[in-house]
């Protein structure tokens, strides 16, 4: 089985490095651009819990997408979002359960985790591996 | 299969239109109505290129958005021939809107600095791309389409008036490439095609999401409930975090 994604929560210590690290990885207009992941803090206060795209097998914003724009990418097991076939309908990011895909209304542009090509930068930063890359 | 593009020899794949098969190797064909999320239309063609069988054959001029690859096709993308149609497309196209940016730029490129026919009487910058009126049937919708013809031609309203399909969702407009479609959001309304929508609260925070008559359109086509679509990204993440820390107990 390919790398996954794992989060774990309870390891989560807020810092929002991960947020960072995704911002950074996907530059916009010669600045760090949106952040695919969030660090919330919940409960306690002052801990957090890392929230992003699940890459879901059955996933509903595959499922709304009126164009094809998302698409699995096999290699790596991101669900994959393509601008230039994107027609910004949003069905995607109001189908998604979790609240993982946004718009950037500045932009116009739909935006999501696609796992920076196969070597998620939120988990390389991760202080605390709350966010791993592994089997 | 193998298709020569001015003298290079190019593998494509059996279905596969011209365009594409330069597209993936580097070459630039200008296009204007090309979207990669919906169907070829041909509608602009500015995506001509010349095509010839065999050496004894004469060249044709095609779109190469809507042609398929043949083995042993030869194509020119960029000949006298090509660029002279083209340039005419353009200054046809400046004629009806001057304003556009998007063609300005095209048409600079192919040495038409103005148009040398006679400009619209009410120019816009619909180019008639049909992007608008694909991506709302792309979406379900239906509620738009070319109307009139020639120098009259528009994207309209059924009989030019008639919003009742429009669902607000926008994606004509945001997905116009000279931002031709108006469309206004202020607060919770969002003004479009001469209707007035209400973007649905987010339950939570209160922004504005998608319209309601959109989120009961998605609810329709997808066969998921109405509520699945209620609330915005932010505190739908906030939520997922609390569930996730509801999971492991913490």
């Amino acid at each position: 089985m390919s790398k996954r994604l794992l989060v774990t929560p309870a390891r989560c210590i807020g810092c929002r490095t991960c947020e960072i690290a995704c911002a950074f990885s996907h530059p916009a207009g010669g600045g760090p651009g949106q952040t695919r992941i969030r660090a919330f803090a919940v409960r306690p206060p002052e801990r957090g819990v890392p929230v992003v795209c699940l890459q879901c097998d059955a996933a509903a914003c595959v499922r709304v997408c009126p164009t094809q724009a998302l698409q699995r990418d096999d290699r790596t097991g991101a669900v994959l979002h393509t601008e230039e076939r994107c027609i910004l309908c949003q069905a995607c990011v109001a189908a998604c359960p979790w609240g993982n895909i946004g718009y950037d209304d500045g932009r116009q542009v739909v935006y999501k985790c696609d796992l920076c090509g196969g070597d998620p930068q939120c988990a390389r930063y991760c202080p605390s591996r709350a966010l791993e890359h592994a089997e | 299969m193998n298709v020569i593009i001015n003298g290079r020899t190019l593998a494509a794949r059996p279905g596969e239109s011209l365009l594409d098969v330069t597209r993936r190797a580097g070459i630039h064909i200008p296009t204007l109505c090309h979207h990669e999320g919906l169907e070829p239309y041909g509608g602009c063609r500015l995506c001509v290129v010349e095509v010839r069988r065999g050496a004894a054959h004469a060249a044709r001029v095609v779109p190469s958005c809507l042609f398929p690859a043949q083995d042993g096709l030869r194509i020119e993308t960029d000949s006298t021939r090509i660029h002279r149609i083209r340039a005419t497309l353009l200054d046809l196209l400046l004629a009806r809107c001057p304003q556009a940016v998007e063609i300005q730029d095209l048409a600079r490129e192919y040495g038409v600095a103005r148009t040398s026919f006679v400009e619209r009487a009410k120019p816009d910058k619909c180019i008639l791309c049909n992007v608008c009126v694909r991506a709302c049937a792309a979406v379900g919708a239906n509620a738009i389409s070319t109307a009139g013809r020639g120098a009259q031609g528009e994207i309209a309203l059924p009989f030019r008036d008639d919003p009742r399909d429009c669902v607000g969702c926008g994606a004509c407009a945001l997905s116009c490439p000279t931002g031709a479609i108006e469309m206004n959001d202020a607060g919770a309304e969002r003004r479009i095609w001469g209707r007035s929508f209400e973007r649905l609260p987010c339950p939570e925070c209160g922004r504005p999401t998608l319209t309601r008559e959109y989120v009961a359109h998605l609810a329709r086509h997808s066969g998921l409930p109405q509520e699945t679509f209620h609330g915005c990204d932010r505190c739908r993440r906030q939520q997922a975090g609390r569930q996730f820390l509801d999971l492991v107990g913490r």
